[in-house]
C-alpha cells in the first residue's frame, strides 16, 4: 500500500462543550484537531507550563496518548453495528461519583489517583506524560509512521485516569471509535514493535480475530464461531481458506495487523459480497483494493467508492 | 464473565499468563461490557480487585515458627451473663504471639443495649490481657468471625513477647486465667515436604479440578455452558499449557465419562487413562451430617512452602462441617487474593480411611505478610477417621502434617 493507513477514511467531526461554548472537534489526515483552537499546539505548550487546559485540548492530547493503546482495540467496536453506549455525560457522572467522599478514598491507585490527577490537572493543566507533544498529530510524529514506544495498554495502579481518557475518546462516537482503532492497529504494524510487549501479539490476535470473524461470517453467511482467525506475519496479504472440520464448515483466516487499520477500520472488510484483504491505494472516497469473491478464489483488484453512506464496488 | 475469570485464574495459576496480564484481559472485557451498557458501568474506576499491583511478599520473621497446644476451656461472667471460651493453640512467630480461640456468648448479651453500649459481645474480647513470668503485661487485639453468639478467631498480643519468657497467663474478660507454658515441647507430628516442578503446574491444577468433579459431580450449569473444569481444560490445551496427550487430560476424560459429562470437540482427541489409586479410595461420605462434634488444639507447624509458613492452630468439627484455623507468615498479600491470584496455595485434607476433603476459604485477615484465616473442610469429617493429614500445595512443594483426631469436648 502506498497511501497512509487513513487514506480510505473521510473526515469526521463532532461538537464538545468547551469553555461554555460548543466547539467542533475534527478528525482528518490521521489526527484529531480542535477546530476552534487554531494554535492548539501553542496552547498545549502553555498548558504544560502551568496554564489552563480546555476540554478540546484535553481530547487532542488524549488522542495522541491513546493512538497506540491496545486497550482501545479491546474495548472498541468489533463491527459497524457494535454500538458503544457510554456517553461523555455518563462517564463524567461516574467519575464524579468516584471522587466524592467515602471509604473508596482508601483504594490505592484508584480514587486517590483520580483525585490527584484531577487536582493536578486543575492546577497545572497537565494530565499525563510529558512526552505528549511527541505524539501530537502534526507534532513530532509524522502521520502513518509508527511510534518508537508503543504502550502496553495495561490497566494498573493509577491508570483510572488513562482509562477515563480512552473512554472519553470513544464517547465521541462511532466515527471516532473506528478511527482510533485504526490508529492503534497502525501503530503496532511496524516491524519489531510487537516484540516490545509480551502482551502485544495476544492482544492483537484477539483484536483481529474479534473483527475478522464477524466480517467473514457476514461474507459467507456463517457463524463467526466457525472462523479460525489469527495474525499473519511475513510477506503478502495473508490467507483465507476452507478448513476441514467434522460436521461443520470452518474457515481458516490469517490477516496482518495492517488489515485492521487500512481495511476493517474504514469499513471495507466486506463489501458487495466480497472480502477485502488489502488496500493497494486510496484517496477517499475511492479505494483500490484486493478482494476475494470466495475462499477458494484468487484475489482480484477492485475499485471501491464511498457514496457518503457506504462502500460499493465501482464498475 | 465468571467463565472468563475462571479461565484467567487457571492460566495465571499455571503461569501461562502473568496475574497482571490475566487481570488486564478481565478488566478490558468488563470495560467493553460497561461501555455497551451490558453491565453497570459504575464500577469502572477504583475497583480494588484490579488496581492493586502485585506486591512483593514481606520477609519472614526471624526465628522458627512454634505452635503450642493449649486445649483449655474457661468460663466466666460478662455483665452478669455466662460466657464460655476455648483456647486452642498458641503460635509464636518472630516475637508475635497469637492464640486461637472460640467464644460463646448467651443470647442475653446479643440484644441491643442502647446508645453508647456495646451491643456486639465479641467486643469484650478486646479486653483480653496477659501477663508473663517476668511481670510483663500484654494487651490483645482480636479478629475472627461468627454469628449468633458463636465467635471464632485469634488473639494477637502486644507488645511482642521477648525471648526467654516461660509462661503467659491469659485473662479473658470475666473468666478464669489460663496459663500457657511457652517452654512446652511442640507435639511430634509427622510432616512431609515433596518438591514439585513448575512444569507440572498445569497437570496439578487440572487434576485438582478433576478430583473435585469426581468427588462432587458436575455442578449445575446454565444450559449453554459447559462445566467449568471442561472450559479450563480446553483453555489449558489451547494455550499450550498442556499437550493433548497429557495424562491429566486423560484423567479428566475418564472422570467425565464416569459422571456422564460430555467433552467438547476441542477435547475429543483426548484418550481416557487410568485414575490414581488415591482417587479410587472410598470418599468421605458426601453431604453427611454425621461428623463428630469437638475441638482439637492441633498446634501443627507445616514445612515452609513458596516462602510461606503456616501453623494449624485448631480444628473445630460439627456434624455438618469442619473448620481449620490457620496462622501464617510470608503469606501472599491481598493481590494474591484478587480475582485471578487466589490459587497460589491450595489446602486439601485426607483422613486415614482415604477420605478426601476439599478446603474452602472462609475469611480472614491479612497484613504485612501475616495472615490469620479459616478454611472450611468439605464434606464433614468422617466420624470413623482417627487421623487427618492436612496438605498445602504450592508452586514449588507440597507439604503436609498429620495429626490424631483426639477430639475434645466442644463449647
Amino acid at each position: 500500500m502506498t497511501a497512509p493507513w487513513w487514506a480510505a477514511f473521510g473526515p469526521a467531526d463532532t461538537t464538545v462543550r468547551c469553555g461554555g461554548a460548543s466547539h467542533r472537534v475534527e478528525w482528518a489526515g490521521g489526527g484529531l484537531h480542535a477546530v476552534e483552537h487554531p494554535d492548539a499546539e501553542g496552547e498545549l505548550v502553555l498548558a504544560a507550563l502551568g496554564g489552563a487546559s480546555t476540554p478540546c485540548l484535553d481530547l487532542v492530547r488524549s488522542w495522541g496518548r491513546h493512538s497506540d493503546d491496545l486497550s482501545a482495540l479491546a474495548i472498541g467496536p468489533r463491527a459497524p453495528g457494535d454500538e458503544l453506549t457510554l456517553t461523555a455525560a455518563a462517564l463524567a457522572e461516574i467519575r464524579s461519583a468516584r471522587v466524592g467522599p467515602g471509604w473508596s478514598g482508601m483504594s490505592p491507585g484508584g480514587t486517590m489517583a483520580l483525585r490527584r490527577a484531577a487536582v493536578t490537572r486543575a492546577v497545572t493543566g497537565v494530565s499525563g506524560s510529558s512526552s505528549v507533544f511527541g505524539r501530537m498529530p502534526g507534532g513530532g510524529r509524522a502521520a502513518g509512521r509508527p511510534r518508537s514506544r508503543p504502550r502496553m495498554g495495561f490497566p494498573g495502579p493509577g491508570n483510572d485516569e488513562s482509562l477515563a481518557e480512552l473512554l472519553e475518546l470513544l464517547a465521541l462516537g462511532p466515527a471516532f471509535q473506528f478511527r482510533l482503532c485504526g490508529a492503534v492497529a497502525d501503530a503496532w504494524c511496524a516491524e519489531g514493535h510487537q516484540a516490545r510487549s509480551r502482551r502485544a501479539v495476544p492482544a492483537l490476535t484477539a483484536a483481529l480475530a474479534g473483527r475478522a470473524a464477524p466480517a467473514v461470517g457476514r461474507w459467507l453467511g456463517i457463524d463467526p464461531g466457525q472462523v479460525d482467525a489469527g495474525l499473519h506475519t511475513g510477506e503478502g496479504w495473508g490467507e483465507v481458506r476452507l478448513a476441514p472440520a467434522a460436521g461443520a464448515r470452518r474457515v481458516h483466516v490469517r490477516l496482518p495487523v495492517s488489515w485492521l487499520a487500512s481495511v476493517w477500520a474504514p469499513g471495507l472488510a466486506e463489501v458487495g459480497g466480497r472480502m477485502v484483504v488489502g488496500v493497494i491505494d486510496a484517496a477517499f472516497p475511492v479505494a483500490r483494493v484486493l478482494a476475494l469473491a470466495t475462499p477458494a478464489a484468487a484475489v482480484a483488484e477492485l475499485t471501491m467508492r464511498h457514496d457518503g453512506e457506504r462502500w460499493s464496488a465501482s464498475a | 464473565m465468571e467463565r472468563l475469570i475462571a479461565i484467567a485464574r487457571a492460566l495465571a495459576s499455571v503461569e501461562a499468563l502473568s496475574v497482571d496480564e490475566a487481570q488486564a484481559v478481565i478488566d478490558e472485557l468488563r470495560t467493553a461490557l460497561a461501555a455497551r451498557s451490558l453491565i453497570d458501568p459504575a464500577g469502572l474506576f477504583g475497583d480494588p480487585h484490579r488496581r492493586w499491583p502485585s506486591a512483593a511478599r514481606p520477609a519472614q520473621p526471624a526465628g522458627p515458627m512454634l505452635a503450642i497446644p493449649i486445649g483449655a476451656r474457661t468460663r466466666g461472667l460478662v455483665d452478669g451473663e455466662p460466657v464460655r471460651y476455648y483456647l486452642s493453640s498458641l503460635v509464636i512467630d518472630g516475637g508475635d504471639v497469637v492464640v486461637g480461640y472460640s467464644a460463646r456468648f448467651p443470647p442475653a448479651l446479643l440484644r441491643d443495649r442502647g446508645p453508647g453500649r456495646r451491643s456486639a459481645p465479641m467486643f469484650h474480647l478486646r479486653d483480653t490481657t496477659a501477663t508473663d513470668d517476668r511481670g510483663g503485661s500484654y494487651l490483645a487485639g482480636f479478629s475472627g468471625g461468627g454469628s449468633d453468639g458463636h465467635w471464632d478467631g485469634s488473639l494477637k498480643f502486644r507488645p511482642a513477647v521477648p525471648a526467654g519468657v516461660r509462661w503467659l497467663d491469659i485473662a479473658l474478660v470475666g473468666a478464669e486465667t489460663v496459663r500457657v507454658d511457652l517452654t512446652a515441647a511442640p507435639p511430634p507430628l509427622p510432616v512431609t515436604s515433596v518438591p514439585l516442578t513448575a512444569d507440572s503446574l498445569a497437570d496439578r491444577y487440572l487434576d485438582q479440578r478433576t478430583l473435585d468433579l469426581l468427588r462432587d459431580g458436575p455442578r449445575e450449569q446454565a444450559d449453554d455452558d459447559e462445566p467449568e473444569v471442561v472450559a479450563i481444560a480446553a483453555a489449558l490445551l489451547a494455550a499450550g499449557a498442556l499437550p493433548a496427550d497429557n495424562p491429566a487430560l486423560g484423567r479428566l476424560a475418564t472422570v467425565a465419562a464416569q459422571v456422564g459429562l460430555g467433552l467438547p470437540a476441542s477435547l475429543a482427541g483426548v484418550t481416557p487413562c487410568a485414575l490414581p489409586p488415591d482417587w479410587l479410595a472410598p470418599p468421605a461420605p458426601r453431604d453427611s451430617d454425621a461428623g463428630p462434634t469437638g475441638m482439637l488444639p492441633v498446634a501443627a507447624v507445616l514445612p515452609e512452602v513458596d516462602g510461606a509458613r503456616c501453623a494449624i492452630v485448631g480444628l473445630q468439627s460439627e456434624p455438618g462441617s469442619a473448620t481449620l484455623q490457620i496462622e501464617a507468615s510470608g503469606w501472599p498479600g491481598p493481590r494474591a487474593f484478587s480475582l485471578v491470584g487466589e490459587e497460589q496455595l491450595r489446602w486439601t485434607a485426607r483422613d486415614d480411611r482415604g477420605g478426601l476433603y476439599a478446603a474452602r476459604h472462609l475469611g480472614g485477615g491479612y497484613g504485612n505478610g501475616r495472615a490469620t484465616f479459616r478454611m472450611g473442610l468439605h464434606p464433614a469429617i468422617d466420624p470413623r477417621a482417627r487421623e487427618l493429614q492436612v496438605i498445602l500445595t504450592g508452586r514449588t512443594a507440597e507439604v503436609s502434617v498429620t495429626f490424631p483426631l483426639d477430639w475434645q469436648e466442644g463449647l
